[in-house]
């Protein structure tokens, strides 16, 4: 049993400092301004050493935990940037080869509902990507993605469908599942946040709506829902025979949780413009990703 | 012939006709089609439906309709839906101006707008909501000012669903700046081809564009296009609202929820685990259309057809819902395309007709009389 459920220091800095670097790069602009763009420019990323927080101490890296990256990932989830941060802080804590290379790196998951072999990778249409061939096995490699046709269905993560997927290793796939769920449950947050943001404002019948009990009691349900989401993930992070199933939890109560928010956006929650749909498609491309890490 | 063969000789009739006349293009490729294609096919239908005999069943022929009752008009709907026929572009006008002209309008208003609605040749849209009158709709501020032989309405429109390609409008404006709530508006029908309208569309979740914001800026409506007294504006919305949550509504949502379980049934979810699930959705989807029968056995008493209908706006959205949450979770690779998009255009099934939340304080209030 763990003593505390909190990251360590490494974690809980690196969640903070991240926070406002996305804030400086994002400038206050809404989602729909930056979703489709490169916002946060992959040399800051660098430069920042983003991408080496969870090396091992040993390889001069930052140490960070899977329980590290929940908080990490969940920061990163919060803002939905175009960017392979989370792959490549994971392929570089998990592959020498990785630590090797600079610039974004991905990997090809296997896709659900085929049986051709093929992959879906996020971001492998991202210019000068790398994706993984293998993980966590003595024979890590790296193909730099031809620059495949984008999914335009999931702006965010631009993902293409490859002819093979990565080969990982058993413990890797557990982590970059959680990693991905973390990110997820960061998402839901926000669209929690936004949420109670717009019913404090928006008024009806000359009152906030946040003043019907319909809207509150919907509220009240959906900061507990997130709150039960964010356990699931720091669980999962903690207990890995329970990683799976905690995963998928945290997931599906995130996607309600999505939809929720569009409910009580109105039609503004309907619109391209208002933007919650950026981070509903990176949630659903990330459940049919997480699903396919585990067979 | 006992009622019940008739209903059953009217069923078959309908059911041939459909057979031949529902376009292939719709039924096979639908998933392929473009916009353009998709509304030009809405409009084809219109018409078929009209030559056909089948617009309109339960509008009295004096209007071009065919002077049968509801109960035609469902079993149509099951048969459409079974033969996955497209839904017409003219939706608003026969849902919503059709009814609301029949229980309010001039005999005058009736024999020039509702011949139109039933051939398929005017599309009407709806323009009641504004920025700051969404929920709360009696809170519109789009004002209609008395000018000579009409008004000149200015104002701000928004989610004007099919504005862009309505000839007409039915729209709720103020008339009075210091008349109290709910006897300062008026109910118009509005010419949308005409300088003082401008649109602007509006991009929704699912990347396409099926309604628009209206700039009104000193549009004309002749003193003949007010509907009822001025004043009356908030009664007669009424009857336009309880039809867009009404039966007819339910069962033409129901024809297109049905489209959606058969291919749900019959591809993406087969041989997965989801079986008892599918089979639930399946039983509440039928539960709509019987719902609707039953009510209509009450159709001459309002409150105790309202008592029977005041749930089908609710049931049928929060089921679609449902169905395409499921189906975009399966993964069915034939299916992706359609799934995604369903699932995104339903978010607004629950936000649209008045929220869900309205309709449950709705139900609370007038059927069963809680305390405001
Ligand atoms: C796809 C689509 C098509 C549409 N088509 C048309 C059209 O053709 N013509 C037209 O006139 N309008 C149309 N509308 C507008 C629709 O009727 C409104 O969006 C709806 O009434 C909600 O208003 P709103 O968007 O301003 O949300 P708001 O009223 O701001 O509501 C925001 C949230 O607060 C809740 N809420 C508000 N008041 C209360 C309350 N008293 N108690 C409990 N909860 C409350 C709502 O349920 C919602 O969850 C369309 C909307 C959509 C999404």
């Amino acid at each position: 049993m763990t003593a505390t459920m909190l990251p360590t220091e490494v974690g809980q800095m690196s969640a903070v400092a991240l926070a406002e670097i996305i804030e400086r790069s994002i400038d206050g602009n809404p989602v729909a301004d930056y979703a489709e763009r490169e916002s946060l420019a992959w040399s800051v990323i660098e430069d920042g050493g983003w991408d080496c927080i969870a090396v091992a101490e040993e390889f001069d890296g930052g140490g960070a935990s899977l329980r590290d990256l929940v908080e990490v990932a969940q920061v990163w989830g919060a803002a939905n940037i175009p960017q392979p941060l989370l792959e490549t802080i994971w392929a570089k804590r998990w592959s020498a080869q990785a630590r090797e290379r600079s610039g974004p790196m991905s990997v090809s998951v296997r896709r659900l509902g085929v049986s051709d072999g093929s992959g879906l990778a996020p971001f492998a249409a991202l210019a000068a990507t790398g994706i993984a061939r293998s993980i966590g096995a003595a024979t890590d490699e790296f193909d730099v993605a031809p620059l495949g046709e984008a999914d335009a269905f999931t702006p965010a993560l631009r993902p293409s469908v490859l002819p093979w997927t990565t080969k990982i290793e058993a413990e890797a796939a557990r982590e970059l599942g959680v990693i991905w769920a973390a990110e997820v449950v960061g998402a839901a947050q926000k669209l929690v946040d936004l949420s109670v943001a717009y019913a404090k404002t928006r008024e009806q019948f000359g009152k906030p709506i946040g003043s019907f009990q319909a809207i509150k009691h919907r509220l009240a349900d959906m900061h507990s829902q997130a709150q039960y989401a964010q356990t699931a993930v720091i669980w999962a992070s903690l207990e890995p025979t329970n990683s799976q199933r905690a995963c998928h939890y945290a997931v599906g109560i995130s996607i309600s949780l999505a939809e929720q928010s569009i409910q009580i956006h109105g039609g503004m929650g309907f619109t391209w413009e208002m933007g919650l749909h950026y981070y509903l498609r990176t949630m659903l491309t990330r459940r049919e990703l997480i699903a396919g890490l585990w067979p | 012939m006992t009622p019940l063969d008739h209903q059953q000789s009217f069923l078959e009739g309908a059911r041939a006709w459909l057979s031949t006349s529902v376009p292939d293009r719709w039924r096979q490729e639908r998933g392929a089609l473009s916009e353009d294609e998709i509304v030009e096919i809405r409009h084809e239908w219109d018409r078929r439906l009209f030559a056909g005999g089948y617009s309109g069943l339960s509008i009295p022929t004096v209007y071009g309709g065919q002077g049968l009752g509801l109960r035609q008009e469902v079993l149509f709907h099951e048969a459409a839906a079974q033969a996955h026929a497209p839904e017409g572009i003219g939706r608003i006008g026969k849902i919503l101006t059709v009814p609301t002209l029949v229980a309010h309008g001039s005999e005058e208003q009736r024999a020039k707008y509702i011949p139109g609605i039933m051939a398929g040749t005017e599309v009407w849209c709806q323009a009641f909501s504004e920025p700051g009158a969404g929920s709360d709709l009696a809170n519109v501020a789009t004002f209609a000012r008395k000018t000579e032989g009409g008004y000149l309405v200015t104002g701000q429109k928004i989610w004007t669903s099919f504005a862009q390609y309505a000839e007409r409008a039915i729209l709720l404006a103020k008339t009075s700046q210091t008349d109290p709530r709910y006897r300062n508006l008026s109910f118009f029908l509005l010419d949308m081809k005409q300088p003082g309208i401008a649109l602007r569309t509006i991009r929704q979740i699912s990347d396409t564009s099926h309604f628009s914001e209206v700039f009104l800026d000193s549009a004309f409506v002749a003193d003949s296009d007010l509907v009822g007294e001025e004043g009356d504006g908030w009664n007669i919305a009424m009857t336009t609202l309880t039809s867009e949550r009404g039966g007819v509504e339910a069962i033409t949502r129901y024809v297109e929820v049905r489209g959606d379980l058969d291919t749900l049934m019959h591809c993406c979810a087969t041989g997965s685990d989801v079986d008892t699930q599918v089979k639930q959705l399946d039983t509440r989807l039928e539960l709509v259309r019987w719902q609707v029968m039953k009510a209509l056995d009450y159709v001459e008493d309002d409150l105790e057809f309202f008592r029977r209908t005041c749930m089908l706006k609710i049931m049928w959205s929060e089921l679609w819902q449902e169905v395409t949450q499921l189906a975009v979770s399966l993964n069915c690779r034939a299916h992706q395309e359609h799934w995604r998009n369903q699932y995104l255009e339903t978010r607004a099934v629950s936000i649209y007709s008045g929220s869900n939340e309205i309709q449950r304080n709705i139900i609370g209030d007038r059927v069963l009389g809680l305390p405001r």
